[in-house]
């Protein structure tokens, strides 16, 4: 039975996506090269999750749980690193930072939910979660990295200002972070803004659907969003304090 | 002899990978003041921002009998070099003038009678009372050239260079600017286009000129003549 639903949701699935490549080919948008790839591995990427997660719940190894998490991680820091848009630091770092940044600040949060028992070590909770958190962490390093280095190609008139006026790595890092971090959590804001007005958020509609009660999902949904912003928010400072901390603040043109 | 302050040997300073002043030998002992002139673009801007680390430059760069390479050097250097910029904009980022000219003598962790020494002479020499608590953002063109100026007295450095300090000021700031500088005991390099500034000054000139050699003539007589060439 619960078979024959997936294969339902599947082929809609397609149906979707068919429908938007053809109009897409008619009309020569040049989305669909990228669609129909993309539409096959996200399939795949999916229920391969899904079978890993369901094999971990029948295992029920916490261990292995951490192990996994541990994994993404590595795998987040890679991608910050490969997105990563000031080229004055190298990628080794920039890897090595990231993964301490993520691992810090969302560790943080998982530890703290397991503590006070909202979270449990079970696969099919704990690694949704830890997907959610590192994946913020990681994108709000993509995005403060672009505003990062946007800014100082603006303003590099008035860094340069500052240091000849003796200006150390602090008081440059703190100028940096002031202008840069309210632009990278502006989605998450926008986010928090919006919920219940504009839309329900994914994961309280996962919730109410599979027959959670409402007041249930909207509560896991407000403190997933409060996550999210935490981790948007501290992962990129402490990734700017660790590698400016190590390797300096560097303009564009590095001295 | 003493030793030279700052001295610049076989320098040569690049701009988008180019050269675009080449081998200039310039000496300049304690106390000594001069001006350096030349057309637009020439590099005189590139010049002053290469001695201070920011422009890439080849040669040696010598302060104080020590050469400056390293990123540390170049600390050690704007700590006794103060630097105006042509643009006041670039230095005036903080929220009022009180901060601003109280900015640098925080960095360098300045005792705090010495610093209100400075700070009440800087304010009285260019009459800033008025301005102190005044968003840096809101001043006048003119208010932000003095303002620019006096953030980098309040630290005293030993030696200053001024990228066109008298830029857009009125007949009494202008004077107030040119005695000022006339009267320091500071080591000071002036760049201006200024023809009253420099006769006022009456100090060596170091014309730069496209071709990237580099003359060094006496004030007075000859001064005249180079600055119609220029
Ligand atoms: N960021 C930059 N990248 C590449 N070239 C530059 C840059 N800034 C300036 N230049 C070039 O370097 C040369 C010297 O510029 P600079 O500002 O030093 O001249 P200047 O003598 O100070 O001119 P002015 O009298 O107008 O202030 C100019 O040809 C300019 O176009
Ligand atoms: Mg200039």
């Amino acid at each position: 039975m619960e078979f024959v639903q997936s294969l339902k949701e599947v082929i809609l699935a397609y149906l979707l996506i068919l429908s938007v490549v053809l109009f897409d080919i008619k009309n020569r948008y040049g989305v669909w090269k990228e669609l129909l790839p993309v539409s096959v591995f996200s399939l795949i990427q999916l229920t391969f999750i899904g079978f890993v997660i369901l094999y971990l719940t029948k295992v029920g190894n916490s261990f292995l749980n951490l192990l996994v998490i541990l994994f993404m991680t590595v795998n987040a820091a890679f991608i910050s690193s490969k997105r990563f848009k000031l080229k004055a630091y190298k990628p080794l770092w920039v890897f090595v930072f990231s993964f301490f940044a993520i691992a810090f600040t969302n560790y943080l949060l998982l530890f703290l939910y397991w503590l006070i028992d909202v979270l449990r070590t079970e696969a099919h909770m704990i690694i949704p979660f830890a997907g959610l958190l590192i994946a913020a962490g990681m994108r709000s390093i993509s995005l403060f990295s672009q505003y990062l280095t946007d800014l100082l190609i603006k303003e590099k008139d008035i860094l340069e200002g500052m240091f000849a006026l003796g200006a150390g790595n602090r008081v440059v890092r703190n100028y940096l972070l002031k202008k840069a971090i309210p632009l990278t959590t502006v989605v998450i804001r926008d986010m928090l803004k919006a919920a219940g007005i504009v839309h329900i958020p994914g994961v309280m509609v996962g919730l109410l659907m599979a027959g959670t009660h409402p007041i249930v999902a909207a509560t896991m949904q407000f403190l997933v969003l409060a996550s999210m912003l935490f981790s948007m928010f501290f992962t990129p400072i402490v990734f700017y304090y660790l590698i400016t901390h190590f390797r300096g603040v560097f303009l564009i043109n590095p001295r | 002899m003493t030793e030279p302050f700052l001295e610049l040997r076989n320098f040569s300073v690049y701009r988008g990978g180019r050269a675009i002043l080449t081998n200039l030998n310039i000496v300049l002992h304690r106390g000594e003041k001069i001006v350096i002139a030349g057309v637009n673009g020439v590099g005189k801007t590139s010049l002053a921002e290469a001695i201070l680390g920011f422009v890439p430059f080849k040669g040696e760069l010598i302060l104080e009998g020590k050469p400056v390479k390293e990123k540390k050097d170049f600390k050690i250097l704007r700590r006794k070099v103060g630097y105006v910029f042509q643009n006041p904009d670039n230095q005036l980022f903080m929220p009022t003038v009180r901060d601003e000219l109280l900015f640098a003598p925080k960095n360098y962790k300045l005792p705090e009678e010495i610093v209100e020494k400075l700070f009440q002479k800087v304010v009285n020499t260019f009459n800033l009372t008025h301005l102190l608590d005044r968003p840096t953002f809101k001043l006048s063109f003119g208010q932000k050239r003095l303002v620019s100026l006096a953030c980098v007295l309040t630290y005293d450095p030993e030696m200053l260079i001024l990228d066109e300090p008298t830029n857009g000021l009125d007949r009494e700031n202008w004077f107030k600017v040119a005695e000022f500088l006339k009267k320091s005991d500071k080591t000071l390099m002036v760049i201006t286009h200024d023809r009253e500034l420099i006769s006022f000054l009456g100090w060596r000139v170091i014309y730069l000129s496209s071709l990237s050699f580099v003359t060094s003539y006496p004030p007075k007589e000859e001064l005249k003549e180079n600055l119609r060439k220029g």
